[in-house]
C-alpha cells in the first residue's frame, strides 16, 4: 500500500467517523426533545379532554335543571303525584324534552322509581330504575358517566339526575349526553392525534366497543392488551402500537380509565399521537446526515486525494530524482515547493545532484587537460622536427625581402617539404 | 210491533219479504243438517245452545248462571234469550240456582259484523268447557217504543231500518190561503207527519198512540227516467211561498199540494233537474231559522246540535239568542247523529230525525220543552 | 260543533223574525248546514309510497296494501256489502242465492251499471273478475260462470261465508282491459297520476267523480290523494287544512286530540303478533324432536314474559289493545274467552318464564347482554311502532332470561320482501319475527284460514278441520294455535284517520272502510265546484 493510499484512507476514516458522530448526536438529542414535546401534548390533550368532560358535565347539568324547572315537566310530576294517575300520558315527553333541550337521554322517573317516559329507550318504561331512589340527596350533584341501556346496545352517558320535590316524594329528571364517536369529535386535536373511546361493557376486550371520532376502529383487537390492563389495574397505561413493519405507522397511546359513580370502570379513554411525524422527522435527520455523511465521505475522498497527493508529490518527485540520479543522470533537478521540510529535502537533493554534477565535470577536464597535455606533448615532439627547417626558411625569408620582394613571392609557392607535412597534420 | 214496522211501506215490505224469503230458504237447508247457519230464530238457538250445555260432561247439577249483553242486542231482547236459556236449561235437568257456592256458567251475548254470539263457558273438572251459538244480526230489526224525556222532552214518533231523508210536520189547510195564515190556519187543521224516503213522500197521522199511514206518494212514475238509487241522504222538504210542500231530491223537484176540500188527498207534481244543481240551491232556503217556543216563557230558544259526522251520537242543546253553546239549559242525548231538525207550524215543537247507532234504524222524535224538572 | 237548521214552516212574520234572530245570535256558532253539497275536491293523504289498485296484486294481512284497498273502494264496487247492522247490502249484486250445500251461489246483476268510461257492466265483467280473484285464496279454487243476468260461482267445497269474503278482502268487481290496466264502476276513477318529484317521496293521485255511478254521482268532485306522505307532514297538513282524510299514527293520536283536531279510530284491524322462528331454540341442537320441544318451550316462556297490558296501555298509550288471539274480538266475536287469565296467562309471569327459559338458556341467567347468542327478532313492518313494539318484546324477554336482539326494519327488508313471500323464508332464517296484520276479511274463518296459510303456522293443520266451521269450531281451531305458541298475538291496533273541519257525513264501517263518495265538503271550498280544480 503506497504511502499515499496510506495517507488517503487514514483522511478518509477520520472524516467519516467524526461527521457520524455528529450526525448520530443531533439525531439522538433532536428525537429525545420531540419525543419530551409529544408526551407533553399527549397530556396536554388528557386535560383537555377532563376539562371538556367536565364543561359538558356543567352543560348536561344545566339542561336537565332547566327541563326540571319547565313548567310541562312540574304539570306532569304533579299530575303523577296523585292516586291512580294515567302515567301513559306522558310516554313521549322524555322524547319532547331531549329535542327541546339538546339532550341525548331523558329519563322521567316516578317516586317509586318507575320509568314514566324515556327518550333513548321508550320500550322499557314501566321498569324500574333502582338506583335513582337509592340515592337520598341529588341536589348538587355532578354530572357522572353512567352505562346506559339502549335497544341497539350499550351506551355511555355524562349523566345528572335532578329531583322535582312533589308534596313528600320526589319526581326524578335524568338527563344525559351520550358519550360516543361525536363527542370524541368535537374535541380540538394537534394533527397527528386522535382519541379513542372503549365502553366497557363486557368482560375481557370487545373490539366493536371501540370508537373513535370517525366510528369503528381497524384492528380494534390490537388494542385488547392495553383496555385489559387497564380492566385489571385502572391505571394509566402508555403504550406504542405498530400498526404495520413501518415504524412511521405506530401509534403511542396513552389510556386511562373513566370510571362511574361506584368507581366501576365504565370506559377507557385512550389517547393515541402518531409516531409519524417523530419517525419522519428522524428518519429525515437520519437521511441529511447519511447525505452529510456521503457528501463528507466524497469530498473528503477529494480532499483526501488533493491532499495526500499534495504531500506525497515532492516526496515521489525525490523518489524519482534519486531513481535518475541512481540510474546516472547526475544533473536530476527537482521542483522545489515550499519552504518546508520536503522543500528543504528537495533543495538539498538539487544540491546534492548539483555537488556532483560539478564533481563529475571537474574531474573530466582534468582528465582533458591531461589528454590535451599528452597531446601537447605528443605535438610539441612531432612540432619540433619542421620546425627547425622552417625557422631555417624564414630566416631566408627574412632575408630574401631584404633583397627582392618578387622572388619572396616563389618562394612562398614552393613551401619546403616540411612545411606539407605539417598541414596534414 | 215489528211486524207494523215490516209494513210500514211497500219497500220495505218487499225488503221484509226478501229477508223472509232468505230466511226460508236458510231454514230449508238447515233441515239439510249443515252446521252453518244463517237464519234461525234466536230463541231456539238459544235454547240449542241450552241443550248443548247440559249435556257437558262433567256439569255440576246446580250452576248459577251469569248472563251479560256486551252487544248492541237491545236489553229487551237479550232479557227475552235469557229467559229462554234458563228455561230450556231447567228443562234439561239442571238446577239454576243464585248461590255463588255453585258453578259459575258465564253466558255473554257478543257480536261479529254479520251474527250475535251467545258464548257459554263454565269450569269444570275437565277445564273450561265453551259452547257458543250464532244467529244473525239480521234476525233483530229494530222495534219501536216510544219515550220521555224532561226539560227537552223528547218522543219517538216513528222508527225504520230504511233510509229517511226528510221529515216535517205540515197542515193539510193552507191552499189558498196566504202564507201569512198559516199560523192560524194551522191551528185549525190537521197536522200530518210527511216522511221523505229515496223513492216516495209517506204522509202519517199522529193517532196518539201510534203514527198512521193515510198517504204514500212515490216518485217512480211521476218523472220518466227517475232512478232513486242515489248516495248520500240527501233530499228536503219544506214549505213553499205558495203553501205548497215543495221536496228537493237528487235529480228532482216536486211540490205538493194539500187537499182542496175533506176527503181529497195530496196531490204531487215533479220536474227533473240536474244532479248536482238543486241541493245546493236549496241550501239557502234551508237556511231558515230554528226558534222553539212555550208557555215556560216568551224567550225564543234554539236547538243546536254537535256532531259533525256519522259516527258520534249527538245531542240536541237548548239556548237562547245570548247563550253560548256551554251555557245550553237543557240537553236531549240520542243514540246517534241528529240529520235534521224540522220546525212545526205551531213553533211548540219541532221534529228531529235521527240515526241511531246501535239499531241502524232512523227514528224521528219530537222535541218538546217541558216547563220544570 | 254544528248548528242544526230547524226549519220554520210557519210563513212570513215569524220567518222575517226568525231570520233576525238567527243574524243576531249568530256570534257564538259556525253555522253549517246539514244539507249535503256537491263540489270541492276532498284531499286525502296516506303514508304507503304508492297505490296498487290491482287486488290480484295484494298479498293479504300485508299492512302495505290497506291504504290501496281503501282507495280502490272508491274506484270499483263490491258485488255487495256489510253495513254496520249486519245486513247485505245489494251492490253490483241486487240478488242472490246459494244450494244446499253452499258450493253453488248465484248472484244477480244490477242492469244498467256502466264502468267509468261509459261501457255497460256485464255478467262476463262480473265472472272475469271473482275468476281472477277466487283462483287462490281462501274459498277455494272456483269456478265462476256467466248466465244470462245471473254469475254462478261453484265450489268444490261448502263455502258458507262467501258474502263475507264477497263483501271484504280484495273481491272487487272490474274489468281487466288488455294493457292489464283496470276499470271500475265505483263513484270516481283515477284521472291522472303525478309521480314524485325528485327529491321527495309524494306522489299524487287525482280520482275525478264518475257522474253516471249507478249509486249516485259522489258529492265531491274530486279526490286528490297524495301517497308517501310521512305520518307527522299528514298531522301538519291536516292542522293547516291542506288535507281533509289523514292517517294518524297511534303515537300521534294524543297530539292530535290535544290539538283539537277531528280523529276517528276504527276497530282494532292490525294484530302486532310474534312467531317464534323453527331453529330458533339453538342451545339444543340435539334432533328434531328436542329442537320442536325447545320451540315450544320458548314459545310458552316468551308468552308469560311478554306484559302485553304495558305494551298496549302505557307504551302505545291506550290506543292499542292487548290481543290474546289471531282475530279481534269485533271479528270472531269470543275472543274475549282468550283474554281471560285464567286461560292465557296474559298477566307476565316472569318467574315461571324463567324457570321454562332456564334450561333452554343455561348459561344466560347473568346479565342478559353477557349471554352467548341473543336470539334475533326481525321486524317486518317498518314504522317507530313495530320496533318500540319489538324493543318492548326484547326487554320482557331478557327480563326472563331469553336474550333477544331486535334487528331493525331496514335489515330484514331484503331478507323479506313481503309477508306472504317471506312464509318459506321463516323456517331457514333463524329467531323471532314480529309480524304485523291487517285484518281484511268480513269472514273470521277466511281471515284465519288466511293468516295460517300466509304465516305457515299450522304446518300440522287438520284439512277435516278446514272444512265447513262454525263459531265452536272456528274457536277450538284458534285455540289449538295459540297453545302452539309458534305465534304470539301482542296487541291489535285500530286505524286512527284524521279529518279536516269541513268533512261532513264521515260515515266509515268500524272494520275502517272509508265510504269516501259519501263524504262532502262544507264550508267555502264547495262555493264553486271549479274550487277544486284551482288547488
Amino acid at each position: 500500500m503506497s504511502f499515499r493510499t496510506k495517507l488517503f484512507l487514514v483522511f478518509l476514516i477520520t472524516v467519516l467517523a467524526s461527521v457520524s458522530l455528529v450526525a448520530y448526536g443531533v439525531t439522538h438529542y433532536t428525537q429525545a426533545a420531540f419525543e419530551e414535546m409529544d408526551a407533553q401534548r399527549t397530556d396536554a390533550l388528557v386535560a383537555q379532554f377532563q376539562k371538556e368532560f367536565a364543561q359538558r358535565g356543567d352543560e348536561v347539568v344545566h339542561q336537565v335543571e332547566n327541563i326540571a324547572n319547565a313548567e310541562i315537566t312540574l304539570r306532569m310530576a304533579l299530575d303523577l303525584a296523585r292516586p291512580n294517575a294515567d302515567p301513559s300520558l306522558y310516554v313521549h315527553d322524555a322524547t319532547g324534552a331531549a329535542q327541546d333541550h339538546g339532550l341525548d337521554f331523558v329519563e322521567f322517573v316516578n317516586a317509586d322509581g318507575t320509568l314514566i317516559s324515556s327518550a333513548q329507550y321508550p320500550a322499557r318504561v314501566g321498569y324500574k330504575s333502582e338506583w335513582v331512589t337509592a340515592e337520598k340527596d341529588w341536589k348538587d350533584s355532578k354530572a357522572f358517566l353512567k352505562k346506559e341501556e339502549l335497544p341497539d346496545g350499550v351506551a355511555l352517558s355524562l349523566t345528572v339526575v335532578r329531583t322535582l320535590p312533589v308534596g313528600d316524594k320526589n319526581f326524578y329528571i335524568i338527563g344525559g349526553r351520550r358519550l360516543d364517536q361525536n363527542f370524541l369529535a368535537s374535541l380540538v386535536l394537534p394533527a397527528g392525534m386522535r382519541t379513542l373511546l372503549y365502553r366497557n361493557v363486557e368482560p375481557g376486550f370487545v373490539p366493536s366497543a371501540l370508537t373513535d371520532a370517525g366510528g369503528e376502529v381497524a384492528q380494534a383487537d390490537r388494542f385488547a392488551p392495553i383496555i385489559e390492563r387497564i380492566q385489571r389495574s385502572s391505571e394509566p397505561v402508555v403504550q406504542t402500537v405498530n400498526w404495520t413493519t413501518n415504524p412511521a405507522d405506530a401509534e403511542t397511546f396513552h389510556a386511562n380509565g373513566l370510571t362511574g359513580r361506584s368507581k366501576e370502570l365504565l370506559g377507557v379513554l385512550l389517547v393515541g399521537s402518531s409516531r409519524r411525524e417523530l419517525v419522519t422527522l428522524t428518519t429525515h435527520i437520519f437521511e441529511i446526515a447519511g447525505a452529510v455523511v456521503a457528501a463528507a465521505l466524497l469530498v473528503g475522498l477529494l480532499i483526501s486525494l488533493w491532499v495526500a497527493a499534495r504531500i506525497t508529490k515532492p516526496v515521489e518527485e525525490l523518489a524519482d530524482g534519486a531513481r535518475e540520479v541512481a540510474a546516472g543522470r547526475w544533473d536530476t533537478h527537482i521542483r522545489v515547493r515550499g519552504s518546508d521540510e520536503i522543500g528543504q529535502l528537495a533543495g538539498a537533493f538539487n544540491e546534492m545532484t548539483l555537488t556532483l554534477a560539478e564533481q563529475k565535470e571537474r574531474l573530466v577536464q582534468t582528465e582533458r587537460v591531461a589528454a590535451w597535455r599528452e597531446l601537447a606533448r605528443r605535438l610539441a615532439h612531432e612540432l619540433r622536427n619542421p620546425l627547425f627547417p622552417m625557422q631555417i626558411t624564414v630566416e631566408n625569408l627574412q632575408r630574401a625581402r631584404q633583397l627582392e620582394i618578387s622572388s619572396s613571392w616563389k618562394f612562398l609557392t614552393s613551401p619546403p617539404p616540411h612545411c606539407a607535412r605539417s598541414w596534414r597534420i | 210491533m215489528r211486524i207494523l214496522l215490516l209494513f210500514s211501506s211497500p219497500r220495505a215490505f218487499i225488503f221484509s219479504l226478501r229477508f223472509l224469503y232468505l230466511i226460508f230458504f236458510a231454514g230449508v237447508f238447515l233441515a239439510a243438517d249443515v252446521p252453518f247457519s244463517r237464519a234461525q230464530n234466536p230463541e231456539d238457538t238459544v235454547r240449542g245452545l241450552a241443550r248443548r250445555v247440559a249435556e257437558i260432561r262433567d256439569l255440576p247439577e246446580k250452576v248459577a248462571v251469569e248472563w251479560t249483553n256486551v252487544s248492541s242486542l237491545p236489553e229487551p231482547e237479550s232479557i227475552i234469550l235469557r229467559e229462554a236459556f234458563l228455561k230450556e236449561l231447567s228443562n234439561h235437568r239442571q238446577v239454576v240456582v243464585t248461590e255463588t257456592s255453585a258453578a259459575l256458567l258465564h253466558v255473554a251475548v257478543r257480536e261479529t259484523p254479520t251474527n250475535f254470539l251467545v258464548v257459554a263457558r263454565v269450569a269444570t273438572s275437565a277445564g273450561e268447557e265453551v259452547r257458543m251459538a250464532g244467529m244473525a244480526r239480521t234476525a233483530f230489526l229494530p222495534v219501536m217504543t216510544r219515550g220521555n224525556g224532561l226539560r227537552l222532552a223528547k218522543q219517538l214518533l216513528w222508527q225504520q231500518a230504511e233510509t229517511i231523508l226528510d221529515t216535517g210536520e205540515f197542515a193539510e189547510f193552507p191552499v189558498g190561503g196566504l202564507p201569512g195564515d198559516a199560523v192560524n190556519g194551522a191551528a185549525n187543521s190537521v197536522m200530518d207527519i210527511f216522511i221523505l224516503k229515496p223513492d216516495a213522500v209517506a204522509i202519517y197521522r199522529d193517532g196518539g198512540e201510534r203514527l198512521s199511514e193515510i198517504q204514500e206518494l212515490p216518485f217512480v212514475g211521476v218523472v220518466g227516467g227517475y232512478k232513486y238509487a242515489s248516495r248520500g241522504l240527501r233530499g228536503e222538504m219544506h214549505r213553499a211561498k205558495d203553501g205548497s210542500v215543495a221536496v228537493t231530491l237528487p235529480g228532482l223537484n216536486c211540490a205538493m199540494r194539500g187537499p182542496g176540500a175533506a176527503g181529497e188527498r195530496w196531490s204531487m207534481q215533479c220536474v227533473a233537474v240536474t244532479t248536482t244543481v238543486e241541493a245546493t240551491a236549496a241550501t239557502a232556503e234551508n237556511a231558515q231559522v230554528p226558534t222553539l217556543s212555550s208557555s215556560c216563557d216568551a224567550s225564543s230558544w234554539r236547538l243546536i246540535g254537535e256532531a259533525t259526522d256519522w259516527t258520534q251520537a249527538d245531542r240536541l242543546l237548548l239556548v237562547n239568542a245570548e247563550m253560548k253553546r256551554e251555557e245550553a239549559v237543557a240537553t236531549v242525548d240520542f243514540a246517534g247523529p241528529v240529520r235534521r231538525v224540522a220546525g212545526t207550524a205551531d213553533g211548540r215543537s219541532a221534529l228531529a230525525l235521527v240515526f241511531n247507532l246501535a239499531s241502524g234504524s232512523y227514528e224521528i222524535y219530537r222535541i218538546t220543552m217541558v216547563c220544570g224538572r | 260543533m254544528r248548528f242544526i237548521v230547524l226549519r220554520w214552516f210557519a210563513g212570513g212574520r215569524l220567518f222575517s223574525a226568525a231570520v233576525a234572530t238567527v243574524l243576531a245570535c249568530t256570534g257564538g256558532f259556525a253555522a253549517a248546514a246539514t244539507t249535503p253539497r256537491y263540489g270541492g275536491t276532498l284531499l286525502v293523504e296516506l303514508h304507503a309510497p304508492s297505490l296498487v289498485l290491482d287486488p290480484v296484486k295484494w298479498k293479504i294481512g300485508a299492512p302495505e296494501y290497506a291504504a290501496s284497498a281503501q282507495i280502490a273502494s272508491v274506484v270499483f264496487d263490491r258485488l255487495l256489502t256489510l253495513d254496520r247492522f249486519g245486513r247485505f247490502q245489494p251492490a253490483l249484486a241486487t240478488e242472490w242465492s246459494h244450494d244446499a250445500g253452499w258450493r253453488r251461489w248465484q248472484f244477480s246483476l244490477r242492469s244498467g251499471v256502466l264502468f267509468s268510461d261509459g261501457s255497460p257492466l256485464s255478467t262476463a265483467d262480473v265472472a272475469g273478475a271473482l275468476q281472477e280473484l277466487l283462483a287462490e285464496g281462501s274459498p277455494g279454487k272456483a269456478v265462476v260462470t256467466a248466465a244470462g243476468t245471473h254469475v254462478v260461482v261453484q265450489f268444490p267445497s261448502a263455502v258458507p261465508d262467501l258474502l263475507e269474503q264477497l263483501a271484504s278482502q280484495r273481491y272487487f268487481i272490474y274489468r281487466r282491459a288488455a294493457d292489464g290496466a283496470l276499470l271500475g264502476t265505483g263513484p270516481f276513477f283515477v284521472k291522472e297520476f303525478t309521480p314524485a318529484p325528485s327529491g321527495t317521496t309524494i306522489a299524487r293521485y287525482r280520482l275525478a267523480a264518475s257522474e253516471h255511478c249507478w249509486a249516485g254521482r259522489p258529492f265531491v268532485d274530486a279526490l286528490d290523494v297524495n301517497v308517501g306522505v310521512p305520518v307527522l307532514r299528514q298531522l301538519f297538513d291536516l292542522q293547516l287544512g291542506k288535507a281533509d282524510v289523514v292517517e294518524v299514527s297511534p303515537d300521534l293520536v294524543r297530539r292530535a286530540a290535544q290539538e283539537n283536531l277531528r280523529v276517528w279510530a276504527s276497530a282494532p284491524v292490525s294484530l302486532y303478533a310474534l312467531q317464534v322462528g323453527a331453529d330458533t331454540a339453538s342451545p339444543g341442537k340435539g334432533g328434531a324432536a328436542q329442537l320442536a320441544s325447545a320451540k315450544v318451550g320458548l314459545g310458552e316462556a316468551l308468552s308469560l314474559a311478554l306484559d302485553r297490558a304495558t305494551m298496549a296501555n302505557v307504551l302505545l298509550q291506550r290506543q292499542a289493545e292487548p290481543a290474546a288471539s289471531f282475530l279481534p274480538q269485533w271479528l270472531s266475536g269470543y275472543a274475549f274467552i282468550f283474554s281471560s287469565a285464567s286461560t292465557m296467562g296474559m298477566g307476565n309471569n316472569v318467574a315461571r318464564a324463567k324457570e321454562i327459559s332456564g334450561p333452554l338458556f343455561a348459561g344466560a341467567s347473568g346479565p342478559a347482554v353477557a349471554s352467548p347468542t341473543p336470539l334475533r327478532l326481525r321486524i317486518d313492518a317498518g314504522g317507530d311502532l313495530a320496533k318500540l313494539i319489538a324493543e318492548r318484546v326484547a326487554i320482557n324477554a331478557r327480563q326472563a332470561g331469553i336474550p333477544v336482539q331486535v334487528q331493525p326494519h331496514s335489515l330484514t327488508r331484503d331478507a323479506s320482501s313481503g309477508n306472504a313471500a317471506s312464509g318459506e323464508k321463516t323456517a331457514e332464517t333463524a329467531g323471532l319475527r314480529l309480524v304485523s296484520w291487517r285484518y281484511s276479511s268480513l269472514s273470521a274463518r277466511a281471515e284465519l284460514d288466511a293468516m295460517v296459510a300466509t304465516l305457515q303456522i299450522d304446518k300440522a293443520a287438520d284439512e277435516k278441520e278446514k272444512s265447513v266451521e262454525d263459531a265452536e269450531q272456528l274457536y277450538a281451531r284458534e285455540r289449538r294455535l295459540i297453545s302452539e305458541r309458534e305465534l304470539i298475538p301482542l296487541v291489535v291496533m285500530p286505524e286512527y284517520i284524521g279529518l279536516g273541519a269541513e268533512v261532513r257525513d264521515w260515515m266509515p264501517e268500524r272494520w275502517a272502510e272509508w265510504h269516501l263518495a259519501d263524504v262532502w265538503l262544507d264550508g267555502k271550498r264547495t262555493a264553486g265546484s271549479s274550487a277544486g280544480a284551482q288547488r
